[in-house]
């Protein structure tokens, strides 16, 4: 069975993307700093899930899992916004490389010039204004490759079954963990960590990576619910909703596991360069932010999906879900912007309007590419174990 | 009094399952399942009453909370005030940070220990017990099934057995029941 877009649905994500631009054009004018600030925000994010769901397609290649099979094609698909979202990205890089902003200052040469931190800790050496570009370039080019890759192998599955593609697959899923383990680390610090680039911390890969693989685990849990309900994976049982929801959980404890160990540390040893980061956001008016935000993206998800019962209510699941991402949305927001803004500027609406437009535009390049493939992998050697997935 | 069993012996899991989903449908009631391991759905065939487990590690993991924070109160902030990192403010509540990770593994401690406790005393499982399975080979490589003959009044215990051969045992048996007390 073939997926296709309901015109209905289609209508409101394109009123949503438009909306979205609108207001993402209403942030630039509010000021243009923090509308290249959310620009940003979006352009992250958004790739960071796409990357993510391939990153999962990988991770079940390597581990001989099959329990996902049934519905491999929605992280495969959104794997298919990865060129898109990596277009805006390298639009903000380039913005920044040309001086048109300056949410990274430290690429301004008055800054590399004068700032004592910037010439004596070692960091000129990785921040490097054409070093940034290129990596930049090898992460994007590095990832669009290996996720279409994989989506190809997939589809070759289709047309000629056997276990050929499925072995090919498992190989360069390797090579894609390898890739991802150390770039999914070094691009959070060149595009994030360096908005603030007095301040290091050694978890933050970690604990940006924890931050959207929940995202994409989410999104993908709230796409396979949206088909279900719409008819399209009658094979799906509870125990893959069951599993999804359980990842979307366990890996909410995983986050914040992270961002509690970094936070402790440096609130332990309280040494100035590090503890300056965590003053802009608790001593500043993103002091309620930050507790809102770790109140929905650790107690919530404690509270709420902690019983089996509640990860195998779809209902309840979807609403969860959707609550889980706007905190991290609120997690991105306080990431990007203390240090790009350099002063408080609070979540407004215009920005989460700018979110929910990038949303729609990634829902449809993911519901584009889900359409153009048989909606169930035909020939993968896992598919009848996902069909009796039973836990 | 001994009363009259069957054992049925399986060598996989899923023709166990569905041989007691065969058992259940035919109205015979079957006592006891023993396995090596977990068999996925055999609570829901035989319609085990929902285990209460997790409630009671609930209260064990609160406790455990409760005692972390009481001990580390009363150590640092009562009896010996520390000053430590530049945090001199002698408070539980504005130092929680640093009294997370104790809280924690002090939780996760008495929860896994007071839930292992539970266990053993309600299935009556102390150190030094006999073993009540049956068959020996039920810890390593079988699958029993037990059926007494007192629960299935009007049913031959022989008259199953062919049935049970034909739905994947391996070998059917009769036995006395042991043990009374679940």
């Amino acid at each position: 069975m073939n997926f296709s877009l309901p015109g209905k649905t289609r209508n409101i994500l394109m009123a949503a993307a438009a909306v979205g631009l609108l207001s993402l054009v209403g942030t630039f004018i509010m000021d243009v700093q923090y509308g290249w600030a959310n620009l940003l925000l979006n352009a992250f994010w958004f790739t960071a899930i796409s990357l993510a769901a391939s990153f999962f397609v990988a991770v079940h290649y390597v581990g001989e899992g099959g329990w996902h099979v049934g519905f491999k094609r929605v992280p495969e698909a959104m794997g298919q916004y990865l060129p898109i979202g990596s277009a805006i990205l390298l639009l903000v890089v380039l913005g920044g490389y040309f001086h048109i902003h300056h949410l990274w200052h430290w690429l301004d040469p008055e800054v590399q010039a004068n700032d004592v931190i910037y010439n004596t800790s070692g960091k000129k050496v990785w921040l490097q204004n054409e070093f940034w570009l290129i990596r930049t370039l090898v992460y994007l080019g590095g990832w669009i490759f290996f996720a279409n890759k994989l989506r190809a192998l997939s589809l070759k599955e289709d047309l000629e079954g056997g276990m050929s593609s499925h072995k090919t697959a498992y190989k360069w899923s390797a090579g894609f963990l390898v890739f991802f383990a150390v770039t999914s680390s070094t691009s959070s610090w060149d595009w994030l960590m360096s908005l603030d680039f007095h301040w290091f911390s050694t978890l933050y890969g970690w604990y940006i990576f924890a931050g959207f693989f929940v995202s994409a685990l989410t999104t993908m849990l709230l796409l396979v619910l949206w088909l279900k309900k719409n008819g399209y994976m009658p094979h799906l049982n509870q125990s893959h909703i069951h599993d999804l929801a359980k990842m979307m959980f366990a890996f909410s404890i995983f986050w914040t596991y992270l961002w509690f160990s970094q936070y402790m540390l440096i609130w332990y040893s309280n040494i100035p360069e590090e503890i300056n980061y965590f003053l802009e956001r608790f001593s500043t008016g993103y002091q309620p932010w930050m507790v809102l935000m770790l109140a929905i993206n650790f107690a919530f998800p404690l509270i709420v999906l902690m019983h089996r019962d509640a990860k195998r209510n779809y209902n309840l699941a979807f609403v969860a879900g959707i609550v889980v991402l706007l905190g991290h949305f609120i997690d991105m927001y306080q990431i990007i912007m203390p240090g790009a803004m350099a002063k408080y500027v609070p979540v407004s609406i215009l920005s989460v309007l700018a979110m929910i437009g990038f949303m729609a535009i990634f829902l449809l390049a993911t519901f584009r590419a889900l359409g153009k493939a048989a909606l169930v992998p035909k020939h993968h050697p896992f598919l009848n174990e996902s069909k009796q997935h039973h836990i | 009094m001994s009363k009259a069993t069957l054992l049925a012996k399986f060598t996989d899991p899923d023709e166990c399952l569905h041989a007691c989903e065969h058992l259940v449908k035919k109205g015979i009631k079957v006592r006891e399942v023993y396995s090596p391991f977990p068999v996925h759905g055999i609570d829901g065939v035989l319609s085990v009453p929902k285990t209460r487990i997790s409630t009671a590690a609930f209260f064990y993991g609160a406790t455990g909370t409760t005692l972390a924070l009481l001990m580390m109160w009363y150590m640092n902030v009562q009896d010996w005030p520390m000053d430590i990192g530049g945090k001199p403010s002698f408070s539980l509540l504005t130092n929680l940070p640093a009294f997370v990770p104790v809280g924690f593994e002090i939780t996760v401690l008495i929860a896994a220990h007071g839930m292992i406790a539970t266990f053993f005393f309600a299935t009556r499982l102390f150190p030094g017990m006999p073993a009540k399975n049956p068959e020996p080979r039920s810890t390593n490589d079988l699958f029993v099934v037990e059926i007494v003959g007192d629960d299935n009044p009007g049913t031959s215990l022989n008259d199953l057995k062919s049935d049970l051969m034909n739905h994947g045992a391996i070998e059917c048996s009769d036995d006395v029941l042991r043990y009374e007390d679940q």
